[in-house]
């Protein structure tokens, strides 16, 4: 499998007057990068930028080594996103609505690939039930297992451990393991015991700007030479 | 805070559309009333209204024993040439009026004396039975309006108002909305308030307020416009003061009141009827866990109480269910139409008043039933199948993996609740008759046997049918005076009438004969005779009425089938997911608007059928066979276009279809920029040239857009025709620009 790298050059968004990412630069390459930031930070600015879904107001986001505007289409082929809020048609079944984005995404062997990931993320049972009856974690495996259609290069991941519970979320974290090591998952949570057991690299978030991007090694260290806690250490970045 | 909740712009939006339709069917039945009289009686109906209220208000001085002679008065001083028609018609029927009030009272008491020969009959001769008791009561009753005091007074907007049925319903209509929006998740907000210290309780008592609210609010803005609306058109205020028993239609009523009264009485019961329903409504949706389920269960209640309504039986049980029924309180005019009572042996009522107390007894019963239900921690009923729910995963299973375009085709079938919207249009198209149906019998007789001879070719025929009825009428001459000279006269006149009616008929095949020649000399050499009657009627003014209600139909089908198509997305959070596709910014783009126009033209296509099928029913076109020319018809002299009448029907079904599409086309880029309640609003705007029209402000006709879609009236004249291109070529750079945005929105957000 081809390496993948992208390349964040100046980027910037406004929102009017109000500037939302201030000249971000940053190179992501295979790994699982957490975003860590507080409400407003401008870390799903960056992902909505990431995903080209938003306009940018500067700046070029480069995939190895095109500009991702250029790519277009072969770009988002090779992305998987989930949003920060789940996305879902309330009458379509688990099994209908992965299909649905399946043909979307232009997968082949589509409903191979649609019942590994039903039996992947323990839906088979359920598979058949409309997404409106799931329960909130159901719901939020359901678009998880959507990401990870046509196997992609890039994996985007907007809070994904948000209403699972403790073995989802351990089994989740597993899989994200697993799948991630010729990829890039950028991973964006509040969640601090979900960084220390699956990032390799943090990226610090503040009003809009990156202010560390470090390995999480590093801020362990830190955390033990200062006598703090790792979330006191986060924290002090973020804050 | 609650209401604000309750009324959000969806539900706004779906009560303006309601008040409109009531507005626009009221004034529709009264058009098409109007329409008719000047089909079928040569005059004006304007001049009827107004040389009715103007003798009306003549006769006012006038004592009830000299109506006669003022009303033959009044036509005298005011008969011209132009309005002896109208003015015919006006003294018939203040005439058949006056009689009725002169002859009141002794109508009362010979109904009075009926009553009290009936008890001496043998058959009646238990006293404690239910018919002894209720003819005694019926004496009773009618003895107290032997003494009343009549006078002819204008009845025409009293008619109207009394007797228009679909208030009530839209009414009820808007209280089974405004009540299902109790059941709507608001985000967990039922959930704290029910936690709080008497949460549930008083939210109930507060909904019930709300509800006995939106009663009297949805009564004032169903039923008043229609008594406003009546009152400008036909006038009558003046008499507000008489009694309703001067209109024949309250003949029987024995509430002695004046109409201003009644229609007090009547909007307090429309009130009352409305409370009924948004109470039993509210009730179902507290029984039932599952939405559809209550909604379910009010559709079998409904038909149930619809069996009731119109079983006609004097069973006293059937009796009592039509008494107390909703359908008969939602139409609380009809309460005061008839007289009739109801009960067993000496325990006797009268129907309106059991009808009345019904209403108070089920306000009182589902508002205590409901704040029970809503004050415990019951959850409703949830009815669940087995069998069912694994029919229903097997079929899920298998169609999970068709291709999108049938997903796409689902979304707007199911997810935008099309399919509920096709049901209603398709059972709307089918049964409203538009006020058409079944007009036309008479006319077609008329010249039956001429158009039945000619049939198939009519104009080379004719030379041979009018030489045979020619031939008939010389025999039939000398058999007249055969039959004079033996002295059988009866015999003789029947056959003069005969003679009568063939000549003019053989006028009117002459008037028709030349009017072809003179088609023919302007070159069109496919005309032909036609059965004027059917045809002048298919394409005339009244059924450009009725095209225009079905056109109207067909767009609201059209609003709500694409007015979510994109804000579905929006609200289903799958923007983004679909936009970070691979398809997701061009495929899907064509896929989804393709799929939205497909179903309306596959729908519309469908009803322009059913209604083909059904004007021609009533107006049949055998001459499709022939390829006559359309200017054969009278009212399509003009047309500019050299076609026959069926590549006509074609053409017209070709324009509304693009017009249809286009339409669609423009709603559904709208709606990537816009919720359906915009989308409502924008549609209103540009309804607002037909609304008003319709409603009376003529000047505004030409704008409408219902009436250049139903094209017909365009079609009659070269005008029309640039009409229409003008028309066409707007919709056309308004929907390629509607699409336009969307798709630049859609592509870079």
């Amino acid at each position: 499998m081809a390496e993948a790298v992208i390349e964040v050059k100046n980027l910037s968004k406004k929102y009017g007057s109000f500037e939302a990412l201030k000249n971000v630069d940053i190179k992501l390459e295979k790994g699982i990068y957490a975003f860590l930031g507080l409400n407003g930070a401008g870390k799903t600015t960056f992902i909505n930028l990431l995903t080209d879904n938003i306009s940018r107001t500067s700046g070029d986001i480069f995939y190895n080594g095109t500009e991702i505007k250029r790519l277009s289409g072969k770009y988002r082929k090779k992305i998987g996103y989930m949003p920060q809020e789940q996305g879902y048609y309330g009458d379509f079944t688990g099994r209908e609505y992965l299909s649905y984005i399946a043909g979307l995404k232009g997968v082949k062997n589509k409903k191979n690939k649609v019942e590994e990931l039903l039996s992947q993320f323990n839906l088979e049972d359920k598979a058949d039930i409309k997404i409106k009856k799931y329960s909130g974690g159901m719901r939020q495996r359901i678009v998880l297992a959507q990401t990870m259609l046509d196997d992609p290069l890039i994996i985007i991941l907007d809070e994904p451990t948000v209403g699972l519970d403790p073995l989802e979320r351990r089994r989740f974290k597993n899989y994200i393991k697993e799948i991630s090591k010729e990829k890039i998952v950028i991973y964006c949570t509040h969640i601090i015991s979900d960084v220390t057991d699956l990032a390799d690299r943090l990226v610090f978030m503040k009003n809009g700007e990156l202010v560390r991007v470090c390995g999480i090694d590093e801020i362990i260290d830190e955390a033990e030479c200062a006598d703090k806690s790792l979330e006191m250490i986060v924290l002090s970045y973020i804050n | 805070m609650e209401l604000k909740y309750i009324l959000n712009k969806g539900v706004t939006a779906a009560f303006i559309v309601i008040f409109l339709a009531n507005i626009l069917l009221f004034c529709k039945g009264l058009t098409d009333s109007e329409l008719a009289c000047a089909d079928e009686n040569g005059y004006a109906y304007s001049d009827f209204v107004f040389y009715y209220n103007d003798c009306v208000e003549f006769l006012k001085s006038a004592d009830n024993s000299e109506l006669t002679e003022k009303i033959n008065l009044y036509y005298r001083e005011n008969v011209t040439d132009e309005n002896k028609q109208s003015l015919l018609a006006v003294v018939k029927q203040l005439q058949a009026q006056a009689d009725y009030v002169n002859s009141y009272a002794s109508d009362i008491e010979w109904s009075v004396s009926q009553a009290e020969t009936m008890i001496s009959f043998n058959i009646y001769n238990d006293k404690s039975s239910y018919s002894y008791n209720n003819i005694l009561k019926g004496r009773y009753d009618l003895k107290k309006l032997k003494d009343i005091d009549l006078s002819v007074t204008s009845n025409i907007a009293y008619d109207n108002i009394f007797g228009y049925r679909y208030a009530g319903y839209f009414i009820a209509l808007i209280m089974i909305i405004f009540v299902s929006r109790f059941k709507a998740d608001n985000h967990g907000f039922n959930a704290v308030i029910k936690a709080a210290y008497k949460g549930r309780g008083m939210l109930a008592a507060k909904r019930a307020g709300l509800t006995a609210s939106a009663a009297i609010m949805a009564t004032f803005f169903i039923y008043m416009p229609i008594v406003l609306i009546s009152f400008a058109r036909y006038g009558g205020t003046l008499d507000l003061n008489s009694l309703i028993q001067c209109n024949p239609l309250f003949s029987r009523s024995v509430l002695i009141i004046s109409y201003a009264g009644l229609l007090g009485i009547i909007f307090l019961l429309h009130c009352a009827a409305a409370a009924a329903a948004g109470f039993i409504a509210w009730l179902f949706f507290l029984a039932f866990r599952d939405r559809h389920m209550a909604v379910m269960g009010i559709v079998i209640f409904s038909l149930l109480e619809g069996f009731f309504y119109l079983t006609k039986s004097g069973n006293i049980f059937f009796k009592f269910m039509r008494s107390v029924n909703i359908f008969c309180f939602l139409n609380p005019s009809g309460i005061f139409k008839k007289y009739d009572n109801w009960g067993f042996g000496q325990y006797i009522i009268n129907t309106g008043l059991l009808s009345v107390i019904a209403i108070i007894c089920i306000i009182l019963f589902n508002l205590i039933v409901i704040l029970c239900i809503s004050s415990s921690l019951w959850s409703g009923i949830e009815v669940k199948s087995k069998v069912l729910s694994s029919a229903a995963r097997k079929i899920r299973k298998n169609f999970a993996y068709i291709p999108n375009f049938f997903k796409e085709l689902k979304k707007t079938l199911l997810l935008q609740k099309g399919l509920l919207v096709i049901a209603a249009a398709l059972l709307y198209i089918v049964t409203a008759d538009f006020g058409v149906a079944g007009r036309a019998e008479n006319g077609q007789l008329e010249m039956a046997e001429y158009y039945s001879f000619a049939e198939g070719d009519a104009y080379r025929r004719t030379d041979e049918y009018v030489e045979n009825t020619i031939k008939w009428i010389d025999e039939a001459k000398k058999t007249a005076a055969q039959l004079q000279e033996k002295g059988d006269l009866t015999g003789s006149n029947d056959l003069q009438n005969r003679i009568k009616e063939k000549e003019s008929m053989l006028n009117k095949i002459s008037e028709e004969s030349d009017r072809v020649k003179q088609l023919n000399q302007r070159g069109i050499t496919s005309a032909g005779i036609l059965d004027t009657y059917k045809y002048e009627k298919r394409y005339g003014a009244r059924m450009n009425t009725y095209y225009q209600n079905f056109v109207l139909a067909v767009f609201f089908v059209i609003i709500f089938l694409t007015c979510k198509t994109f804000s579905i997305e929006r609200r289903s959070r799958m923007t983004s997911i679909i936009r970070t596709t691979d398809f997701g910014r061009g495929k899907y783009l064509r896929t989804r608007i393709f799929t939205g126009v497909m179903i309306v033209e596959a729908v519309v296509l469908f009803e322009n059928i059913i209604q083909f099928i059904k004007v021609n029913n009533v107006f049949s076109l055998k001459d499709y066979e022939r390829p006559l020319a359309v200017q054969s018809i009278n009212c399509m002299e003009n047309c500019p276009l050299s076609l026959s009448i069926l590549q006509f029907e074609i053409v017209l079904i070709i324009y509304r279809m693009a017009v249809y599409g286009l339409t669609a086309l423009f709603i559904i880029g709208l709606s990537m920029y816009l919720e359906e309640s915009g989308v409502f609003f924008v549609s209103i705007v540009a309804f607002l040239p037909y609304i008003l029209s319709s409603i009376g402000i003529k000047s505004f006709e030409k704008l409408s857009i219902v009436r250049l879609a139903a094209g017909v009236e365009c079609f009659q004249s070269p005008g029309g025709i640039g009409e229409i291109i003008i028309f066409i070529a707007a919709l056309s750079v308004l929907a390629a620009a509607s699409v336009r945005m969307a798709v630049v929105k859609w592509q870079r957000q």
